[in-house]
């Protein structure tokens, strides 16, 4: 008889421990989703890891080789530099932006990080899940797609899709390899001691065999993002002069400005 | 005054040295792996992007008159402000000597000076910037 008020007292401390432990991964959880991982900063020089080169080879046409269809392929030998509409002044697209020499910035708010790149004066606006932003709709396409994002513990992870077809999507700069509406990016930014880590994976079942993984470093920079870019489209097309068309014969382009 | 000189003055470190260009322009090969020297007058030079434009005026030997385009790699007016060019950095009529890589294109009068090999100077041999 005894026994009973014990088996009882532990019975009911089991109980309170449990409430109490319930409260408290209640409360870390809360405080590990307020305490997101601090990203923000203005970043430079861009390093691909563990390459330690500038740009990843995979974001050139010959590095990406190996994962392009052959309608990937295809489509990127019969097309002319001419068309690329970079010089028209359209503005580097992703993943070929992360590639790009210039200085970019991350902005976190509550419910949307954003980032601004020096080139091109893009601007990306990353939607933070939870938060009751309305998703894509079937029909809206974007140069720089639609992306939604959630922290992962030490990670912003930033999902995008919608993007339109871009004769450079995939690879690029002159020899290019194209991306479909299908792309899709998963970018994992961490911090890697003061330098901004991005891991990111390539997705399009269209143009590419299977995802292109590759990882990428930018150090902290004392210097503000310069702005703007304010690109100049006749300067834009001296660079033109540097490729030769692939279609003589076709009437020369005068392009409008 | 402004006579051309079409000197080569090397092979070889280009592509180690001007890793950034190659890197950013893929393997297009747009330009030599040779370097020149040129010396003209600058027709123009324009701070702007996504390139800086500078023209250069260069007389050959033989006294017939080209416009060079020189290239900066691929580099943006914020790229080459950090490394000291300006929107005043060059003069129209000033003479300069360039080092670089001439462009592959056929006809096409075009030098990139951005590689570690190549130099952009005034006429009394300042270094620009």
């Amino acid at each position: 008889m005894g026994a009973q008020p014990t088996v009882t007292r532990q019975i009911f401390l089991a109980w309170a421990a449990l409430c109490v432990s319930a409260v408290y991964s209640d409360r870390l959880g809360a405080q590990s989703e307020g305490a997101r991982p601090d990203l923000a900063g203005v970043f430079t020089g861009r390093r691909c890891v563990p390459a330690n080169s500038e740009v990843c080879p995979e974001m050139s046409r010959d590095g990406a080789a190996k994962w392009l269809t052959a309608r990937a392929r295809a489509f990127a030998d019969a097309f002319d530099e001419l068309a690329a509409p970079k010089y028209d002044c359209w503005p580097a697209t992703l993943p070929i932006l992360f590639g790009d020499p210039y200085a970019w910035q991350i902005e976190q708010l509550e419910d949307r990080v954003v980032f601004t790149y020096e080139k091109d004066d893009v601007v990306r606006t990353i939607w933070l899940e939870g938060h009751g932003h309305p998703a894509a709709g079937a029909g809206d396409f974007f140069i720089h797609g639609y992306s939604t994002g959630r922290y992962e513990g030490t990670e912003l992870v930033v999902e995008t899709s919608n993007f339109i077809f871009d004769p450079g999507g995939i690879a690029g700069d002159y020899l290019s390899a194209p991306s479909s509406t299908q792309k899709r990016l998963v970018e994992r930014y961490s911090r890697a001691g003061e330098n901004l880590r991005m891991a990111l994976t390539v997705e399009d079942p269209i143009f590419l065999l299977q995802p292109i993984e590759y990882v990428m470093e930018w150090r902290p920079s004392e210097e503000p993002v310069s702005l703007p870019w304010d690109c100049d489209p006749a300067a834009a097309q001296r660079n033109l002069q540097l490729v030769p068309t692939k279609y003589p014969q076709d009437p020369p382009v005068e392009r409008r400005n | 005054m402004r006579i051309a000189r079409y000197v080569f003055v090397g092979i070889g470190a280009y592509l180690a040295l001007s890793l950034p260009t190659a890197a950013h322009h893929g393997a297009a090969g747009l330009f030599e792996e040779e370097t020149i020297e040129l010396t003209g007058s600058v027709k123009e030079w324009t701070f702007v992007n996504p390139h800086p434009v500078l023209l250069l005026e260069v007389v050959a030997e033989n006294g017939s008159t080209a416009v060079w385009d020189v290239y900066f790699g691929p580099s943006a007016v914020s790229a080459l402000r950090r490394r000291g060019f300006a929107l005043d950095t060059f003069e129209v009529g000033e003479t300069v000597t360039v080092t670089g890589h001439p462009a592959t294109a056929p006809g096409v009068l075009g030098i990139d000076v951005w590689g570690a090999d190549s130099s952009v100077s005034r006429a009394d041999g300042t270094p620009v910037p």
